[in-house]
């Protein structure tokens, strides 16, 4: 306790009394460091969320319900689909159907899987109909219509990742010509585009529930794959079981069970995450010990002196740690205070844009409270370091400098 | 009070050995104020670093109230150093960035004492070195002679039982230097604190009761030609 208040009252004198702007240099340099521990860590887990997001709105949904026989269709599907939607936790469902095809426009031909709809229930899981480029989405009573993702109809943007597979010039109006799997042609009109510049979701094809019903008739009331999504803060795992309690020849999936692609995305992503948390520790490591370091050098008479009057080695690294914990607090609060009423705002209004659309940056309390303590956990062990050096070399040499 | 027994004391300096003291016996006693002399490297200040503990022999014995002192932890020396003894360095050795009255009660806070105590203790203590009006300045706002005797009220703040001043007027002009020594007599003989100083100033000899002289390392009662 003695030790404490010796060194708090050194520290605060140094700190309230020492060279001015040293201090505000300091400070400033804690401030980069933490803006620096907070930006590319935010960033990359706004591409995370942002992958993960796009996953779930456009592709998969939060749980999908298949048959569990490999191949086969969900038979009664419209009342599982009736079923599942009472579940608490539940916000909406959806049924498709797909099937093989290869489609045509003039010359250029490409393959993708066809889905039917329920035009009004995708909606609700779905986000793609906010992402059209051309034309409009279906509609419940459309006929002989299609919507193609940008990477099946290439749309003219020779820069999109699948351009050289796909039919490259399909617009809004355009007829192409769909070869089913079954064996059924037939032509379709070009309803719309769509771009959620995520790829695996632009490669989708969709027609109406009732013009599949036309191309296969034995799929009526089968499903290929129910979708299901929930309501924010649902429980998941519970829903899931109450799913599959619903109907024995069912298998379900969870969003991040069918995030197998996206997955090693995120490790790479979370890999260079901690590389680059770790360079900002050490930056934040380094600015603390060489600042405490000079000063040390600086003071090695002073630290003597108080030595030689009585005042234990102890409290004297003490006092160093104290001023560290004090110059990388408010260094830390006023990056705080800098990262959310300046970056994130600014970052907002002006986003990076990713190969998967714009990506905002993803900061919460939680991760920024971690980082103060982890900053300050560094920063005693970096002013630790250069004053017990000094402290424990020899009184005399340190008085003589 | 303080016994030295064959003290020696050895510095290298890269592959050169430089003997500072050798076999150095001495005694001070209670209420003693003692004036050790000598030529710059003779060894006057190595003696003194020994006597206050802040530097240890390489053979022989420093017994401080009869107890060998000189092998014992730097915890536990410096626990000494702050309950029983105080030092007053050679350039007014204050911390900068501490005024005249904190520098003067750190020594007193390190030790415990309730703030009430060690706060008028110091006020009392400037008061009597004359420095009443500059309680609350700083260092560098403080001449040479008012900095060496804040010193002095620092050393004396936790009421040690002696007192090492490494060439107290060393850097001080013959004003100030009187007034320090003044000080230290003063301390002498109002509280009967043992004083050991460090001189090479015939001038500060005036002040001791004792003079002892160092030359090479060896001690002598005796002034050299």
């Amino acid at each position: 306790m003695r030790t404490l208040q010796v060194a708090l009252f050194i520290a605060s004198r140094s700190i309230f009394r020492g060279n001015f702007w040293l201090g505000v240099m300091t400070i400033l340099m804690m401030v980069l460091v933490y803006l620096n521990l907070l930006f590319a860590p935010s960033l990359l887990q706004g591409v995370i969320f942002q992958m993960n997001s796009k996953l779930r709105d456009t592709l998969v949904g939060d749980i999908t319900v298949e048959s569990s026989t490999p191949g086969e269709l969900i038979s009664n599907s419209s009342k599982l689909v009736d079923q599942i939607t009472t579940i608490e936790g539940v916000d909406a469902v959806t049924q498709s159907r797909t099937l093989s095809a290869q489609l045509q426009l003039a010359s250029e031909r490409g393959t993708a899987e066809v889905s039917g709809i329920d035009v009004e229930s995708f909606k609700d899981v779905y986000s793609i109909p906010k992402y059209m480029i051309e034309g409009s989405f279906l509609t419940p009573g459309d006929k002989d219509q299609i919507v193609l993702g940008a990477q099946i109809a290439g749309a003219g943007k020779a820069k999109l990742e699948l351009y050289s597979d796909s039919l490259k010039n399909a617009h809004a109006g355009d007829v192409v010509t769909v070869k089913f799997a079954n064996g059924v042609t037939k032509n379709y009109t070009v309803k719309g585009i769509y771009q959620t510049e995520f790829v695996q979701a632009d490669l989708k094809t969709l027609i109406t529930a009732s013009e599949f019903t036309q191309v296969m008739p034995s799929s009526v009331d089968k499903a290929s794959a129910i979708n299901v999504k929930l309501k924010p803060g649902a429980n998941q795992d519970k829903v899931n079981q109450q799913i599959l309690a619903l109907n024995s020849n069912i298998k379900t999936r969870t969003w991040q069970e069918r995030a197998g692609f996206v997955q090693s995305y995120t490790e790479s992503i979370q890999v260079i995450n901690k590389i680059l948390r770790a360079v900002a520790l050490v930056v934040g490591f380094l600015t603390i010990f060489i600042i405490t370091y000079v000063d040390v050098v600086n003071k090695k008479r002073q630290i003597g002196i108080e030595r030689a009057i009585g005042i234990s080695p102890p409290t004297i690294i003490l006092a160093y740690e104290l001023r560290a914990l004090f110059y990388t607090f408010v260094g830390a609060v006023i990056g705080a205070v800098l990262f959310i009423t300046v970056v994130v705002p600014l970052e907002a209004r002006y986003p990076f844009h990713f190969p998967l659309g714009n990506v905002y940056l993803d900061v919460n309390t939680g991760f920024m409270i971690r980082n103060v303590l982890i900053l300050l956990l560094v920063s005693v062990a970096s002013a630790t370091l250069p004053a017990w050096r000094a402290v424990y070399g020899k009184i005399v040499e340190a008085i003589w400098g | 009070m303080l016994k030295t027994e064959g003290l020696k004391k050895i510095y290298h300096m890269g592959e050169v050995i430089v003997p500072a003291l050798n076999n150095v016996f001495l005694e001070v006693e209670d209420g003693e104020m003692l004036c050790i002399m000598g030529k710059s490297g003779s060894g006057k200040s190595t003696l003194l670093h020994m006597l206050g503990l802040i530097d240890s022999p390489t053979k022989g014995k420093v017994l401080f109230k009869d107890q060998d002192v000189s092998k014992l932890s730097e915890s536990r020396r410096s626990k000494i150093r702050l309950s029983q003894m105080g030092f007053v360095f050679q350039e007014y050795a204050l911390l900068p960035e501490l005024t005249a009255v904190e520098n003067v009660y750190l020594p007193a806070k390190m030790l415990g004492r309730w703030p009430s105590e060690y706060q008028d203790r110091a006020a009392t203590l400037l008061e009597s070195l004359g420095l009443l009006d500059r309680m609350h300045h700083r260092p560098r706002e403080l001449s040479g002679g008012q900095q060496q005797r804040v010193a002095i009220a620092r050393a004396m703040v936790n009421k040690p039982e002696i007192i090492f001043a490494d060439e107290p007027t060393a850097n001080l002009d013959t004003a100030s230097g009187k007034q320090v020594m003044d000080a230290l007599r003063w301390l002498n003989e109002q509280f009967g604190t043992t004083i050991v100083f460090v001189s090479h100033d015939a001038e500060d000899k005036l002040y001791a009761k004792r003079v002892i002289y160092l030359y090479d390392g060896k001690l002598s009662e005796e002034e050299e030609d």
